[in-house]
């Protein structure tokens, strides 16, 4: 099996590349789209100081990706006066003194030459000015006056104020420039991505650990996904061999228009009338949410079935299940269209194969001939479309999640899209990447087990 | 596979783990099971700023001062009494109750109101404005006395103090330097936080210490759904008792019908408005502004989409407010024709315009919303309007001068003064960060007085001026204020609205 190992190991090593890609183009479209993830937030009329303080903080002031306008700035005399704006006439609104490291937000260039937006560290303690001190009290009552000096003709305050930036504009030429051109928000996304960091959300609720959030939804997804597949598997496989052995009966019609229609169907419609007869009118299931109220299962792996059964808890058992019934036949009912088609496409194949003529001639039941033997032989291209219509199904899963409020990741990355929440988005691509190569790769695994010919 | 002789032992473990599972914990109360299709964000008062997660707040953590369940009086929370305001208005000297404990078991005192005021400050968080706009600092005097001293006199400040970012927590269990998250920490109040799900449940149990009445239900249930419809058909289904915000303004309808639900209308101070960028030709001239208020049609739309959910609105104060007046004219579609016609504008050479709305943010009604704006403009037949639509990410960034030139917002209250719906288009600097970029000495002059004023009386007149001086130079124009509606089971009662807009569950019963 060392050229499994082989093929295994190549299979991986695409990945990376086919991530890198990805990632790069989300990372693009997100950006080219209009929104911004910071103003989606907060409230219509908050000051634009501080919504340039957030993204400030967030890193999302700095260049998408090459940074040329230099990372940090420091006073190449003993003071530098920052001002409003990128003019010696605006207003000058504090004092870098030497020796003092400061951040750059931003660069332009005017009439008068280069300009630079420089930002303090967090918590600042030096020379402000007095008209910069009122719009200081208004967002944050934390300042503290330490005294009031003049330079160079103009009033100056030295404040103290904790946990705050303050920013300003002053002339490149004042300044000692250092350039990190990766220093950008491309390449500090990637660099994270490669110590497995997916970063923090921007939006709605700044400061999740995006990482966290796709564990916590991830369990709800997979456990639908999976009952969704073997309901798939099971009406697809049975009723496309079942119309196979009775071709051109009514039933094989009947099966062949049920895939085509059933796949037609838009599938929050058949949600939502499954709702509606089985919840409502016929009041067997219920009609959204994992489990009934308190009968979440202790956590272990996240999927209620199985964490019930682990905590031999069977009133859990009994509600999960019963909450998986209408999602997880919603999403196998839609896809299992396309198995049904499959299956019958290959079983007809097969079933003119001399073996089966063999098979017959040996006396064997017909049960036995069809889904022992050739059902068997046509299950390989059936095996690749489980692979492929993983992503499908994931897909199918956002809809669903909405329709029966499944707290999974379709549910999550919809409600992160809206907010333009960039890390959550990108961080949910990975993750659904590295997913789908996953399960394709176990695919090819199994295959070589249910086809000895298959060698790789 | 399993060899067939393992089936019988996995088949027994599997047996045995129920059995043993079987020892089941003790029966809790029944709870009352509450449906939104709201989320909470952050569950720290520090860093949230939306209704729901307020709302919470609002059933387990009080404040120093409360509303009065169903009105907008506010009386003594955790102070002992309303507070003693010294002469110039800047001090305002609070007493505690006494014996009173967090959930945790943490006295409060006013080292605690101290650190709860400080740590909202410090940590910056969205709401923060709420506090450092107002405040200069808190004084510790003994354990149960303190003082709140402000950086200006403000006439409405005890409205202020009621929102979450003012509320006293427990500094042994909230962290000192950052937000927390999911703390089900809360604070004292009616319940407290016993299970917390993000977007899927909270529980909430009914706090033994608490110093008021205690709850009318022992147990409550917040339920997160993903849409309307997925939670109406829960509580046709009996697996709610409660449907809260929102449904669609149709289900309300349907639901009236059904006879096992009851629905239960309540004030609200929630209102929809018109924007307009007075600096961008042709709205900055006056004349063009006043003609749209008089053709926008605000029975159609109450009517049309709103159901009767909304009634229409004629002054930018909500209606139930202090001091509103129906400033803005009724519709005149003669009046509009004529004013257009003065602008210099025909049948021949029509006002060509844009108007923006958002898909999403302001629910499924906001398409229907715009297209009825539409006709009623063009209806003067010297208009034509194009529909402009955006994402609201993309939507908040384009507030910004020319991208934007006539668009449609909401609003909540912040606190319930007049001054928060007058502020924050009317002031000068407030309407430049809104994208409006309305500017007046004259009305400048009138909140800035309002605001300082303690005198109740001379505040309605100010603020009666400034409506008049707002409606005359329009730069918003308001349309309708939403009403607030509950969906209950039949058997559910002490549902209480008020425009404060916070559900008090506490009252719930069934």
């Amino acid at each position: 099996m060392t050229s499994l190992r082989a093929y295994i190991i190549t299979r991986i090593s695409l990945t990376i590349p086919m991530i890198l890609v990805l990632v790069t183009l989300v990372f693009v479209i997100l950006r080219i789209m209009p929104g911004d993830p910071v103003r989606a937030t907060i409230r219509p009329g908050s000051a634009p100081e501080y919504i340039q303080e957030i993204r400030h903080n967030l890193g999302l002031d700095k260049p998408l990706f090459l940074n040329f306008r230099g990372s940090w700035a420091e006073a190449l005399s003993s003071s530098v006066v920052l001002r409003d704006g990128p003019s010696s006439d605006e207003a000058p609104a504090l004092i870098l003194e030497e020796g003092k490291k400061l951040s750059i937000t931003d660069r332009v260039t005017t009439l008068e030459g280069d300009w630079v937006r420089l930002a303090s560290g967090r918590g600042f303690e030096g020379l402000i000015s007095p008209q910069r001190l009122d719009w200081l009290r208004r967002v944050t009552a934390g300042v503290k006056v330490l005294e009031e000096t003049t330079i160079d003709d103009q009033r100056w305050v030295r404040v103290e104020i904790p946990g705050r930036e303050i920013e300003g504009w002053a002339p490149v030429a004042e300044l000692k420039i250092r350039t990190n051109i990766f220093d950008a928000q491309y390449f500090n996304y990637l660099f994270s991505l490669l110590r497995l960091d997916l970063g923090t959300s921007i939006a709605p609720v700044r400061g999740r650990s995006v990482m966290g959030d796709l564990k916590a939804k991830f369990p709800a997804t997979l456990e639908l996904s999976i009952f969704s597949m073997i309901i798939t598997v099971l009406i697809g496989v049975f009723s496309g061999a079942y119309a196979a052995q009775r071709r051109r009966s009514v039933a094989d019609y009947g099966f062949r228009i049920y895939s085509i229609v059933i796949y037609a169907l838009p599938v929050f419609w058949l949600g939502l009338m499954l709702q509606l007869i089985f919840g409502v009118r016929l009041g067997w299931l219920p009609v959204y949410g994992r489990t009934g109220t308190r009968l979440a299962p202790e956590t272990i792996s996240g999927l209620f079935v199985l964490d019930s059964i682990l905590t031999g808890n069977l009133a859990s058992l009994i509600s999960a299940i019963k909450h998986l019934i209408l999602p997880s036949l919603t999403l196998g009912l839609y896809l299992s269209g396309i198995f049904t088609r499959l299956t019958r496409g290959n079983m007809l194949d097969v079933l003119q194969q001399d073996f089966i003529t063999a098979a017959r001639a040996r006396g064997l039941p017909e049960r036995v001939v069809v889904y022992k033997h050739a059902l068997k032989n046509a299950f390989i291209p059936i095996l690749t479309m489980i692979g492929l219509q993983f992503a499908l199904l994931l897909a199918g899963a956002v809809l669903t999640e909405t329709t029966f409020s499944w707290p999974g990741m379709g549910r999550f990355l919809v409600d992160r899209i809206a907010y333009r929440d960039f890390p959550s988005i990108q961080g949910g691509v990975v993750f659904f990447a590295l997913l789908v190569t996953a399960v394709s790769l176990i695919v090819d695994i199994i295959y070589a087990q249910v086809d000895p010919r298959i060698r790789y | 596979m399993f060899k067939r002789g393992w089936l019988p032992l996995v088949g027994f473990l599997v047996v045995l783990t129920f059995v043993l599972g079987a020892c089941a914990p003790p029966p809790l109360a029944e709870p009352l099971i509450i449906g939104t299709t709201d989320k909470v964000t952050v569950l720290d008062p520090a860093q949230s700023y939306d209704f729901h997660t307020w709302e919470i707040f609002y059933n387990v953590m009080d404040n120093l001062l409360v509303y009065d369940p169903g009105t907008t009086e506010l009386k003594p929370g955790l102070a002992e009494a309303l507070p003693e305001v010294s002469a110039d208005g800047l001090e305002y000297t609070f007493k505690l109750r006494e014996g009173l404990k967090f959930p945790d078991g943490t006295p409060v005192n006013s080292e605690a109101v101290k650190w709860s005021i400080d740590r909202s400050v410090r940590l910056e968080g969205d709401p923060n404005w709420l506090v450092t706009s107002f405040l200069d600092h808190v004084e510790v005097i003994d354990d149960l006395t303190f003082k709140i001293v402000l950086l200006e006199p403000v006439g409405f400040i005890p409205y202020v103090m009621v929102n979450p970012p003012w509320a006293p927590i427990s500094p042994n269990c909230y962290s000192a330097d950052k937000f927390d998250e999911d703390s089900t920490c809360g604070g004292h109040g009616p319940y407290k936080i016993v299970r917390w799900e993000r977007d899927v449940e909270l529980e909430l149990e009914a706090n033994p210490d608490y110093y008021g009445d205690p709850p009318k239900w022992p147990s409550i249930i917040v339920k997160y759904f993903a849409d309307a419809t997925t939670m109406r058909l829960a509580l046709e289904n009996g697996e709610i008792d409660v449907a809260w915000k929102t449904l669609l303004p149709t289900d309300y309808i349907d639901l009236a019908a059904n006879p096992d639900l009851k629905i239960i209308e309540g004030p609200g101070a929630y209102i929809r408005y018109i924007c307009i960028n007075v600096t961008s030709p042709p709205f900055d001239n006056k004349l063009v502004r006043q003609a749209i208020a008089y053709a926008i049609d605000r029975d159609d739309i109450s009517e049309t989409v709103f159901l009767g959910t909304h009634a229409p609105l004629y002054s930018m104060v909500p209606m139930g407010m202090m001091s509103h007046i129906d400033a803005y004219p009724e519709r005149d579609l003669e009046k509009a024709r004529e004013l257009l016609t003065e602008a210099g504008y025909s049948e021949d050479n029509p006002l060509v315009m844009d108007l923006w709305w958002t898909p999403t943010h302001y629910g499924d009604t906001e398409a229907d919303v715009a297209t009825l704006l539409k006709g009623h403009l063009e209806e003067t037949g010297m208009i034509q309007v194009s529909l402009q639509s955006a994402e609201w990410a993309t939507y908040i960034d384009n507030l910004g001068p020319g991208i934007m030139p006539v668009f449609l917002l909401g609003w909540y209250p912040d606190y319930l003064d007049p001054d928060n719906y007058q502020w924050t288009w009317a002031e000068s600097d407030a309407a430049d960060d809104i994208g409006i970029f309305y500017s007046s000495a004259e009305m400048d002059d009138l909140l800035h007085r309002a605001r300082v004023s303690t005198d109740m009386e001379e505040r309605v007149s100010l603020y009666e001026a400034s409506q008049r001086l707002y409606a005359e130079d329009m730069p918003t124009i308001p349309f309708t204020q939403g009403s607030l509606y509950v969906v209950t089971q039949k058997n559910v009662t002490g549902v209480t609205l008020a425009p404060y807009m916070l559900f008090p569950y506490f009252l719930l019963s069934k």
